[in-house]
């Protein structure tokens, strides 16, 4: 008997004032999977993810996050927004964005407990940045900010990871670092992103879903250069660090 | 200012406006800073205004009606909480309108309440204490309504700091984390609608939105934390509101107005100083 599928989409279609966004939608995740959710601007990618988190209701088909629908599994649901959604100056603390992800555990209003602290700690950690709780969020560097928004979304204890665009507006030596930690976050929780760089992200996950209002899924080895010039319809660079240590860029 | 001290001891009304100053303060830094990091100024300035609706029914119903029970400030808070609901609820409905909703409400609302004023048989001198405000009229009721606003205010800014917090920095994540983001940006809206009533009686109508604003972005430049703006905001505000107040009292200018170009001008040098600061450290 197969194992109950983490993110099942059915039949899923969405549309947006009239325009059709998402169309006949079917895609089954599996535990431990890391999906990659590619496709050109306006896609329909960031729409998908907020159908899997339950924040838009698609017009027609079902949603199931493990076996139930979206909005009762929230809790087990770690989410990672795009960057450019908050505000750059707001005055938040690391440790003050991180417990965020601690809200809604039971704690009737908003008091964080010592277990609260040490779990967020423990988050900060696991992406390297424990040393900087106490700075501010504002002065943070793009990609450090990036890794205190994962450490938020794994401060709530998820089975299952969505992140979109998490490389947005950060270099290429920070992204390396940035899919090394969820390499290793992978091998515990399903972790599912949405980008816009195809090539590079294909050395680390392990299948890809391309969108463009309709859905395609891959396995990652079989995805190439004339793939991408399908799915985007241009010519698109591709660029593969196929050899990370020795630094050496790949161009196909 | 050594005629203010002076009559500090002696007179009861200038030790009511001093108290409703600090009194004011502390709802103003915490609310305020709400205000300025969500980025809600203008939904506060709609508010304000509406204000006046609320302070002219009333005061038309006392004189009219004889409803001697029925004080502007009880008009003032149901008008600004109706303000509060109904700009809320159409900014969380029909976000694309919000701006159009709330120049609406805010035109609407004064119109009411000049519309009673005029209407109002005597002196028409109220007009002007609610637009521009008078500290020095403060009575001992009023203080009492002040302090209970003012405890309510403070008392729910703070406990729910951390669900304001997180609704105001990052709504939808709050929303995933099971918080009911409508119900907390709601109740924010209803705190800055006492807030706005509690500084109506410090300030104006008019200049409540400085109040409500400038100490709190003057702080948010040396803060790092949201409840380190709050402090800083409520200690400026008690500051300004303070000095206001005794610096206008000898020469006779208006308090309000001379409390508000005080906040500006400290404003102001706060820009000039954290620009210094950040060129410094470059």
């Amino acid at each position: 008997m197969e194992t109950q599928p983490v993110i099942e989409l059915k039949k899923v279609s969405f549309s947006y004032d009239g325009i059709t966004v998402l169309e006949d939608v079917d895609l089954i995740v599996r535990e431990k999977d890391f999906l990659s959710i590619v496709g050109p601007n306006a896609g329909g990618k960031t729409t998908m993810m907020k159908i899997m988190l339950g924040l838009l209701k698609p017009s027609t088909g079902s949603v199931r996050i493990f076996g139930q629908p979206p909005a009762k599994t929230r809790s087990r649901i770690g989410y990672m927004p795009q960057h450019a959604s908050l505000d750059a100056l707001f005055p938040v603390s690391v440790l003050d964005v991180v417990l965020m992800g601690r809200l809604g555990n039971g704690n009737r209003f908003g008091l964080f407990r010592k277990s609260d602290r040490e779990t967020a700690m423990e988050a900060l950690k696991e992406v390297e940045m424990d040393e900087f709780t106490k700075r501010s969020f504002s002065e943070l560097s793009g990609g450090q900010q990036q890794r205190v928004l994962i450490a938020r979304a794994l401060a709530s204890d998820p089975d299952l990871l969505l992140l979109d665009e998490p490389t947005s507006n950060i270099d290429m030596a920070v992204e390396t670092e940035l899919y090394e930690i969820l390499k290793q976050l992978n091998e515990k929780i399903t972790i599912v992103l949405v980008t816009h760089d195809l090539g590079f992200v294909s050395h680390y996950v392990k299948s890809v879903a391309c969108v463009n209002r309709r859905v395609v899924v891959h396995p990652t080895s079989e995805i190439c250069g004339e793939m991408i010039h399908e799915i985007y319809g241009s010519r698109v660079h591709m660029i593969r660090h196929d050899d990370i240590t020795g630094g050496t860029d790949t161009c196909v | 200012m050594s005629e203010f001290l002076i009559d500090l001891h002696q007179q009861t009304f200038l030790q009511y406006a001093l108290l409703t100053g600090i009194l004011a303060s502390i709802a103003c830094g915490i609310i305020g800073s709400y205000v300025v990091s969500r980025r809600i100024t203008y939904i506060a300035g709609g508010i304000a205004h509406t204000v006046l609706a609320g302070l002219g029914a009333a005061r038309y119903c006392q004189v009219v009606f004889h409803c001697d029970w029925l004080h502007p400030l009880y008009g003032a808070v149901v008008a600004a909480l109706i303000a509060a609901i109904v700009i809320g609820l159409v900014s969380l409905k029909a976000r694309q309108r919000e701006d159009t909703v709330i120049g609406a409400v805010w035109a609407i609302g004064m119109a009411i309440g000049i519309l009673f004023i005029f209407k109002t048989p005597g002196y028409n001198e109220d007009l002007m204490s609610y637009l521009f405000g008078n500290i020095l009229m403060v009575s001992a009721d009023e203080l009492w309504l002040i302090a209970g606003l003012d405890i309510l205010v403070v008392t729910a800014g703070l406990l729910f700091y951390n669900q304001l917090l997180a609704v105001c920095f990052d709504e939808e994540f709050a929303r995933l984390r099971g918080i009911n983001a409508d119900f907390y940006y709601l109740l924010l809206l209803c705190l800055t609608a006492l807030t706005v009533v509690l500084l109506v009686t410090v300030v104006g109508i008019v200049m409540v939105i400085a109040l409500l604003t400038l100490p709190a972005a003057f702080a948010g430049q040396f803060s790092k934390r949201l409840w380190q703006m709050m402090l800083l905001s409520t200690i400026f505000t008690m500051g300004v509101t303070s000095s206001g107040l005794a610096l206008s009292y000898g020469p006779d200018l208006p308090a309000g107005a001379t409390t508000i170009l005080l906040a500006g001008a400290v404003y102001l040098a706060g820009i000039v100083l954290s620009r210094l600061l950040s060129a410094l450290r470059s």
